[in-house]
């Protein structure tokens, strides 16, 4: 468990710095064996803003090189969803309009209204008791239906009358009724087929895309609430050890050692 | 139309086919896409449900120690894919309602509810919730989700189990012989 915590306190905070504690002993980095944070000779200097107790703290928890490379391993063994929110987003405009989707379809219609994170934890508060059933299908009308588009407002309709499939059977049923047109009035059965299919090819790619995409904000949005909720779990267990071991202790150490 | 005409019959049919075929396997990809998102932002939902209630009950300033603990051990224990996907499977395997531990939950907890009832409720919101969303976080438990666990986790009782299953991971895993939340019967 203390790898544990120590892999993701390395996950969360897990800057240049930081990483040079993991690197080979060498010549450029002569204090890595002692567990370190190893530095270039040119920035040795920096080594005096480390103060005396930080250093103290770092030498004592640094794992030796066995235990590095578990620790690498963890981080990277991980999706790379965590890895990617660290990630600078600011030139970034997909990304950034995504997140902004992503935020618009998690909040929903209800509190799209209300501005912040505020409301979004107003409405977690006050349908903590309201069962989970509220709260699934909430969350089933906000991916069936993201955006009030039109478009979107369209494909709710089919999907309606037609189920699950429906917009998909549509359009290939419009194409297909498309090239059979086309071939009739005189344009070449090859040459029309090829046109269906690359229309059909082009929706299924853009539809591919969108998908895979929502998927994987879905997924990122999750790994967030993991990340907070470990955070929060860890720093907790830690404090309820900290105390049993300040009970476990002898009340009369202290003066022992004055004397 | 000459083209028309001139086109093999057997052809155009033989196209028909494979572009339905291919169509109806993307639409079917594409459907279980989208299945996947909506399970995910539901247990994103559910998750943080969890969390609220976590820290509802271990913000609070009266519970005793034993039962923040238990229950931060119990969303660790749900929170790993593997210990989870075997938890599960024990649920549904075996009888843990009639564990000792299970009975002791139900006992505390309705001793809780008779002290503070919106704690009590918290507490268990955090138990049921907790196991909803990993239920639908994991791919690797969707078959016993799908199958069986959806249909006995409405019974009641089933919530005490599956506390009760994390219960006596956490102490394998720890070693820890502390006191736990059980109490056994008279």
């Amino acid at each position: 468990m203390a790898c544990r915590i120590r892999a993701g306190s390395r996950g969360l905070y897990h800057s240049s710095f930081r990483g040079a504690l993991l690197r080979e002993p060498g010549i450029h980095n002569p204090s890595a064996g002692d567990g370190l944070p190893g530095l270039s000779p040119c920035q040795q200097k920096a080594r005096h803003a480390l103060p005396w107790r930080d250093k103290r703290y770092r030498a004592a928890r640094a794992p030796d090189q066995r235990d590095a490379r578990f620790c690498q391993a963890i981080w990277r063994g991980q999706t790379g969803l965590v890895r990617n929110l660290r990630r600078r987003n600011d030139g970034h405009r997909p990304r950034k309009r995504t997140e902004e989707m992503a935020v618009l379809v998690l909040e929903g219609p209800v509190s799209r209204k209300s501005t912040g994170t505020g409301a979004l934890k107003l409405h977690y508060n006050s349908s903590l008791y309201n069962g989970t059933k509220l709260i699934m299908l909430r969350s089933f009308d906000a991916a069936v239906c993201p955006v009030d588009s039109v478009s979107s407002q369209v494909y709710n309709t089919i999907v309606k009358y037609l189920g699950p499939h429906g917009p998909d059977a549509l359009l290939a049923f419009v194409i297909f009724a498309g090239v059979l047109g086309a071939i009739v009035g005189g344009l070449d059965p090859y040459l029309a087929t090829g046109f269906g299919i690359a229309i059909y090819g082009l929706y299924i790619f853009r539809r591919w895309g969108a998908e895979r995409h929502a998927e994987r904000m879905a997924e990122t949005e999750i790994a967030k609430t993991e990340l907070e909720l470990q955070r929060y779990r860890e720093s907790q267990l830690l404090k309820i050890e900290r105390a049993k071991v300040k009970a476990l202790s002898p009340p009369h150490a202290g003066k022992g050692d004055k004397k | 139309m000459s083209h028309f005409s001139e086109l093999d019959f057997s052809t155009l049919v033989a196209l028909a086919a494979v572009f339905c075929a291919l169509s109806a396997h993307l639409s079917v990809k594409l459907a279980r896409l989208r299945r996947r998102t909506v399970q995910l932002k539901t247990a994103n939902d559910l998750l943080k449900e969890h969390y609220t209630a976590l820290q509802k009950v271990v913000d609070h300033p009266t519970i005793p120690e034993k039962y923040k603990e238990r229950l931060l051990h119990f969303s660790e224990i749900i929170s790993d894919e593997k210990a989870f996907a075997d938890l599960l499977q024990q649920v549904v395997q075996e009888d843990l309602y009639r564990d000792n531990e299970a009975k002791g939950y139900a006992k505390n907890l309705a001793q809780l509810r008779a002290q503070d009832p919106d704690l009590a409720e918290a507490f268990s919101s955090a138990v049921r919730s907790g196991v909803a969303a990993m239920m639908l976080r994991y791919p690797s438990v969707e078959e016993i989700l799908e199958s069986t666990m959806a249909r006995v986790y409405a019974a009641p009782r089933r919530e005490g189990a599956v506390f009760a299953g994390a219960m006596r991971k956490s102490r394998s895993d720890h070693h820890n012989d502390h006191d736990h939340l059980a109490v056994a019967p008279a």
